[in-house]
């Protein structure tokens, strides 16, 4: 095992809250923007 | 250590549940199973009530009641917020609930949306990952029945664990996810009910105040929200939990159960309902540091404190929440692997024609299968049941991106996805291994979503149209 040090850990941790939140604000946007909506193929 | 219960009584609680799920799923299988519908989607009817009630039993699992105290005592308060952010990939999954009934209403599995989505290739290497977690998650339920009538009434490891899996069995042969669906409405309010009894107890015994001095007397560590092990948990958990619920057949067979208008309400208040139970259950661990209870093992922290702090009444609500909650979550997760591998392999690669009839028969020989196989995997006791459900981070972690950008964009490419997979899997596999287990979802997740969003961003797939969905069909009715 590394030992990525107390830095490393609040690193992991910010990266996780971020990519976790893009996740999040990803499924609701899109929500909203096919809400009422069917799913309608692009050309 | 001394038993907090004799084996008779132990045995005389697990029998009076195990009948009443055994009634329900012969009850059921007579009067109300009459097609494959019924047994393998409850009859795609599902209300309100029985669709929230399910989701908070199969979501409240041997590791919610058992690893949140167990992680409350290894790594502190921090843990328990963490663990407690899984609830909130539920209510994120009530968007893309919505969005699945809306492209396939007639859906079967997790897995159709994957082949017809990105393809075979992609396919293939989803039902190999899916496979690693419901094992994973299979074994680490079989584990807590044998750890729990271990440490309540000192019985065999075994005895407890073969216990489980046979009635789970059992009644879900008989009556499928209707009969695991009905049984859930009762095991989550038992769940529920007897868990807030049994933390109000504790409280009221000795006192929020008390066991806050007592723990930072004794381990003040446990009460820092900034510990390196617990930040990493908590940035981690949401990921994990999420690539848990976004790609595993168990959410997708209850969505496609549920009725349209209430499926993604019945996400959002399991959600917020589940996510008060591991702070509940993670609260009890600081009685057990501030008492500074000897716990032999980690596994056993909430069996131990509750027992040693309620005596033998305890030691029964014990049983009942974790029995409850290990029979509503193997159920669940037999009813959906099996209709996962009978949908998508055999009836994809082998048999396209496959009867009704054979289909419940499938099922039902693939059921006891896993069961078998689960029970052999977890013969031997292993240490820690999380740190083996954390073993599937990875693989669920790089599941995330690719169903959510391919649940809403039309042109993700498929390429991307399946290197998005594999890449993100193998990285965060390493991570687990060289870095830390907590580590691990969130570099499979980051490098999962890089790959798939610069994969689609320098090609965009032209060929897929999203009424592709709507090629599956639903077994026909009657049969």
């Amino acid at each position: 095992m590394i030992d990525i040090g107390y830095f490393g850990a609040v690193f992991i941790f910010a990266v996780g809250v971020l990519m976790s939140l893009s996740v999040v604000v990803y499924v609701v946007f899109n929500y909203y923007r096919y809400k009422g909506k069917d799913a309608i193929d692009e050309k | 250590m001394q038993p907090f219960i004799s084996v008779t009584t132990a045995l005389v609680v697990v029998g009076a549940i195990s009948i009443m799920l055994l009634s329900f799923g012969f009850f059921i299988n007579k009067k109300l199973i009459k097609n494959s519908n019924d047994f393998l989607y409850a009859g795609r009817n599902v209300g309100l009530a029985f669709s929230t009630a399910t989701l908070i039993a199969a979501w409240v699992t041997g590791n919610t009641t058992m690893a949140a105290p167990e992680q409350g005592y290894t790594l502190g308060l921090i843990a328990c917020f963490g663990y407690a952010s899984a609830g909130l990939p539920l209510i994120i999954f009530a968007p893309l609930a919505l969005r699945i009934k809306k492209l396939m209403p007639n859906g079967c599995t997790s897995g159709d949306f994957i082949r017809i989505r990105f393809g075979k290739a992609v396919w293939g290497l989803y039902l190999l990952l899916s496979a690693w977690y419901f094992l994973g998650c299979l074994m680490t339920q079989a584990m807590a029945g044998g750890i729990l009538l271990q440490a309540l009434a000192g019985t065999p490891y075994l005895l407890g664990m073969l216990t489980i899996m046979l009635v789970c069995t059992i009644y879900t042969l008989k009556g499928g996810l209707k009969a695991v669906m009905a049984t859930d409405y009762i095991l989550s309010l038992l769940i529920l009910g007897m868990l807030f009894i049994t933390a109000v107890m504790a409280y009221t015994r000795f006192g929020a105040g008390d066991v806050y001095e007592g723990v930072m007397t004794l381990v003040p560590e446990r009460m820092n929200l900034i510990t390196s092990a617990g930040l990493m948990y908590l940035g981690s958990n949401f990921l994990f939990a999420a690539g848990e619920i976004f790609h595993s057949n168990q959410w997708w067979q209850r969505v496609y159960a549920a009725k349209e208008s209430v499926a993604a309400k019945s996400f959002i208040l399991s959600g917020l309902i589940w996510m008060t139970v591991p702070i509940v259950a993670g609260a009890l661990a600081f009685v057990a540091i501030s008492n500074n209870y000897v716990v032999p093992q980690v596994n056993m922290v909430f069996p131990i404190v509750v027992s040693q702090l309620l005596g033998p009444i305890g030691s029964v609500l014990v049983l009942i929440i974790i029995y409850a909650a290990l029979a509503s979550t193997v159920s669940s997760i037999l009813t959906s692997s099996s209709n996962l591998i009978v949908q998508d392999i055999f009836k994809q690669l082998i048999n396209p024609n496959i009867s009704n009839e054979q289909l419940i028969k499938y099922n039902r020989v693939v059921i006891v299968a896993l069961s078998v196989f689960a029970v052999a995997l977890t013969w031997k006791q292993r240490t820690s049941m999380y740190q083996l459900l954390l073993l599937t981070g990875p693989a669920v972690a790089s599941m995330v991106w690719p169903i959510a950008y391919g649940i809403f964009n039309q042109h993700t490419n498929r390429v991307a996805a399946f290197w998005a997979m594999l890449l993100g899997m193998s990285c965060g596999l390493v991570t687990y291994f060289v870095i830390s287990s907590y580590a691990a979802p969130v570099v499979s997740a980051v490098v999962s979503c890089l790959v798939l969003v610069c994969g689609t961003a320098l090609k965009p797939d032209q060929r897929f149209r999203w009424k592709d969905l709507n090629e599956v069909h639903a077994p026909k009715e009657g049969a």
